[in-house]
């Protein structure tokens, strides 16, 4: 009998080591963990010293004149985009107007792209393969410039003297204002009528989100223009502060949507490029005052933006 | 992961040693207790006369046949009932809610493609995402019916159907601005994409986990400590052949008959039943184990490779889709986890048939992680329409090879599942209800056999 007794506490044993044994548990989130990397933290930037805070639209003398196209000056860095064989800009590719995915043709179309490819019309002769363009969100238009991601910005960008200690700006291709976008019937004429009780959306790293803290209203921030359309859509924001080109472009993709208020800043939008290359910021300057004389730019802004935004002629360039 | 080999229980292994065992001495016989009387006057009085002795031996005989019988049919009952569970209910529930998963990503992963070829939509990837939604709806439906009531997944799975109907409403708002050239569309369909990774997939793990918890629950019931229980039954049926053994040696003394065919039979039925018992409980056992290491570890770790491979191809088009600011780094870790995972299947597969399904999953996604890297590359020498034709054709290709691949090994552990369940219930197909007849013959036998030695006396 005991040595039975032992037998069934051997086969006890054994069939305890044949428990189940720990399996890792399912975790889908967690097994594709740390996909998507936080963008670090720098230091407040410091605003450039040259820059008046009350107008900082004064840029760079331009070029005169410019340099045949094919043909830049050595040493350049004009020069070196010449030999890279293309010019890469970053745009948006979600901004209607401006720069959108067109999904007919699966090429990035607006007013902003065919503002940089003058530049490179003006390098290359051509902007037929001569263009790379990098869609990027609003907080990597000085992040991408600084680390020579891309040449260049041209992506509804408003000239501030913080980022003038950043990057170098052209003169003003476009003057643009903020307002409000809220729901129609609303009953809001003005950002002013809206509480604390409600929000108001704007994409993280613009002019447009620090604006709206000098109202009683709450702001959202988010990744990009049409991530605010898609709260506002879900009734999770009460409205959508930017630009008003920026806002024709949202409220063209939605019939609720009504644009109030009057300007309540001033956004005059420059391209971006980098600090390192002033001159590459003259030589934009120069392609600017040329499209603003030759009827180049009347005939952009009225291809792109008249329809939407009514009569305008060029702004004037100021130079320090 | 899943050990086991060592594990298997071997039937031939354990009857030699149990059966060397029923013939050891020392066991308690009724000679014993009837030379103790403790009970009242009627025991005294039996345990003085032969024929006396013999009635109490003939009653303990049928006593503790009874019980060897009962006992038998309740805990293999029982067992068999445990082995039904994990087959029809526990495995299945698990399956069905990485089948959710792995539905939603294929729809997501569709989705998107579809939107990579424009306002016009992809058809082809337009239809699969419709078939991939009906899919992770009929994996909900089958779903729904395994969980039991268990309140927790009851409410997750009522949750999963809400998102997954926000989630197909979204998809259907990103469709209609992207047919507009709205921008727009596209955050509605990243949108929608975040809704199941961050919402729908942690409840779908939720169940798959509570379920995962019922399936060790009852494997430990079949193979834990609680195999004591059967083993006590089988302890029983050794002890009622045993006293049946002597009982027909006392006899034998006692009337000089060498031979008593009603008791001889009565033990030789005891004996069968003991043997039965062993046999049925180690094969059970080891069939349950391989159910486990060979079928279900395999079953879990294809049907979550696909889950991870739909979810880096639905990177791969969001990839191309996004504003630019998105990375590779959501892709390359789905494919880096998905990586580890089939090299790990194919070292613990075991036969060719396992071992050709692992090679031909890992070779063929292989195939399809280059298609990628070609795209990443057009992407970054500024090439995204070169991009976006090879994502919408060759990678779509070669993403499908991978996919049958993984099709098919998930297809080979189901079957290897089912057909170690199948064989651990019938096991003990006819156990219960065997256990009780033998016991009982074997009662009415001995009590035949004895009745009639004690007739001799009048």
């Amino acid at each position: 009998m005991r040595r039975f007794a032992s037998l069934i506490l051997l086969f006890v044993l054994v069939a305890t080591a044949c428990a189940a044994p720990t399996e890792e548990p399912f975790d889908s989130v967690a097994e594709i963990a740390d996909a998507s990397g936080s963008g670090s933290d720098a230091p407040a930037p410091e605003p450039d010293p040259a820059c008046n805070p009350d107008n900082a639209r004064p840029s760079l003398q331009p070029d005169q004149p410019l340099p045949q196209p094919g043909a830049m000056p050595a040493g350049t860095r004009m020069a070196d985009i010449l030999s890279d064989g293309t010019l890469r800009i970053g745009v948006a590719q979600d901004t209607l107007l401006f720069g959108f995915l067109n999904p007919g043709t699966g090429e990035i179309e607006g007013f902003d792209v065919e503002i940089g490819k003058l530049v490179a019309d003006a390098i290359f002769g051509t902007s037929d393969g001569r263009v790379e363009l990098i869609p990027i969100s609003s907080a990597e238009r000085i992040p991408g410039l600084v680390d020579g991601r891309f040449d260049i910005v041209v992506k509804t960008m408003t000239i501030t003297c913080t980022r003038w200690g950043q990057i170098d700006f052209s003169s003003v291709y476009y003057e643009s204002g903020q307002k409000v976008l809220v729901r129609e019937g609303a009953g809001i004429e003005r950002i002013e009528d809206m509480t604390a009780e409600e929000s108001v959306c704007a994409a993280e790293g613009t002019t447009s989100i620090a604006a709206i803290d000098n109202f009683a209203v709450q702001s959202v921030g988010v990744e990009t223009w049409t991530d605010c359309l898609v709260l506002f859509q879900q009734g999770q924001t009460d409205g959508i502060s930017t630009d008003d080109t920026i806002l024709a472009g949202l409220a063209a993709q939605d019939p609720f949507a009504v644009i109030v208020g009057d300007l309540f800043s001033e956004e005059p939008y420059g391209i971006g490029s980098s600090k390192s290359y002033p001159e590459f910021t003259r030589f934009i300057n120069a392609v600017l005052e040329q499209a603003r004389q030759d009827g180049t730019w009347q005939d952009l802004y009225d291809t792109w933006l008249r329809d939407t935004l009514g009569e305008q002629s060029p702004p004037t360039a100021q130079y320090r | 992961m899943m050990s086991g080999r060592r594990c298997g229980t071997s039937p031939s292994n354990l009857v030699a040693v149990t059966t060397l065992t029923t013939t050891g001495p020392g066991s308690p016989t009724p000679d014993n207790i009837a030379a103790n009387p403790v009970g009242g006057n009627l025991l005294q009085r039996q345990t003085r006369t032969t024929p006396g002795r013999l009635r109490l031996r003939t009653f303990a005989i049928v006593a503790l046949a009874l019980a060897t019988g009962i006992l038998a049919a309740i805990i293999f009952s029982q067992r068999a009932n445990t082995v039904d569970v994990i087959r029809d209910v526990d495995e299945p529930a698990i399956l069905a809610a990485r089948q959710v998963q792995a539905s939603l990503a294929e729809a997501d992963a569709s989705a998107a493609n579809a939107f990579l070829d424009g306002g016009a939509e992809n058809a082809v990837q337009r239809a699969r995402y419709e078939e991939a939604i009906s899919s992770a709806e009929e994996s909900l439906v089958t779903l729904a019916a395994r969980i039991g009531d268990d309140q927790e997944s009851t409410d997750a799975v009522v949750a999963i159907e809400q998102a997954v109907s926000n989630y197909a409403g979204l998809v259907e708002i990103a469709r209609v601005n992207n047919r507009q050239g709205f921008p727009v569309g596209a955050a509605y369909l990243t949108t929608a994409s975040d809704l199941l990774t961050n919402e729908v997939y942690p409840l779908t793990d939720l169940v798959a986990n509570n379920s995962a918890r019922e399936y060790r629950s009852n494997y430990n019931s079949l193979l834990g400590p609680q195999i004591g229980l059967a083993l006590a039954v089988v302890g029983l049926a050794a002890l009622l052949t045993i006293v049946l053994l002597r009982t027909h040696q006392v006899i034998s003394q006692k009337f000089r008959r060498r031979l008593n065919p009603a008791i001889a039979l009565a033990t030789l039925l005891a004996a069968g039943l003991t043997l039965w018992l062993i046999l049925s409980l180690a094969s059970q056992a080891s069939f349950v184990v391989d159910a486990r290491d060979d079928g279900y570890s395999g079953v879990r770790e294809y049907v979550d490779s696909r889950a991870l491979a739909f979810r880096a191809k639905g990177a791969e088009s969001r990839y191309l889709i996004a504003r630019g600011n998105e990375t590779t780094a959501e892709f390359d870790a789905a494919a880096d986890k998905l990586e580890g995972v089939l090299a790990q299947s194919s070292q613990l597969a075991d036969g060719a048939s396992e071992q050709d399904a692992a090679s031909d999953a890992q070779q063929t996604w292989q195939g399809y992680r280059s298609v990628h890297d070609e795209i990443v590359l057009s992407v970054e020498a500024g090439s995204r329409q070169e991009a976006e034709n090879l994502a919408l054709n060759q990678s779509n290709v070669a993403f499908d090879a991978a996919d049958e691949a993984l099709v098919r090994g998930l297809a080979l552990n189901q079957d290897q599942f089912d057909r170690s369940m199948n064989s651990a219930a019938e096991s003990t197909n006819f156990l219960p209800f065997g256990a009780l007849a033998l016991a009982i013959a074997s009662a009415l036998l001995s009590l035949f056999g004895i009745q009639s030695r004690i007739n001799e006396y009048r």
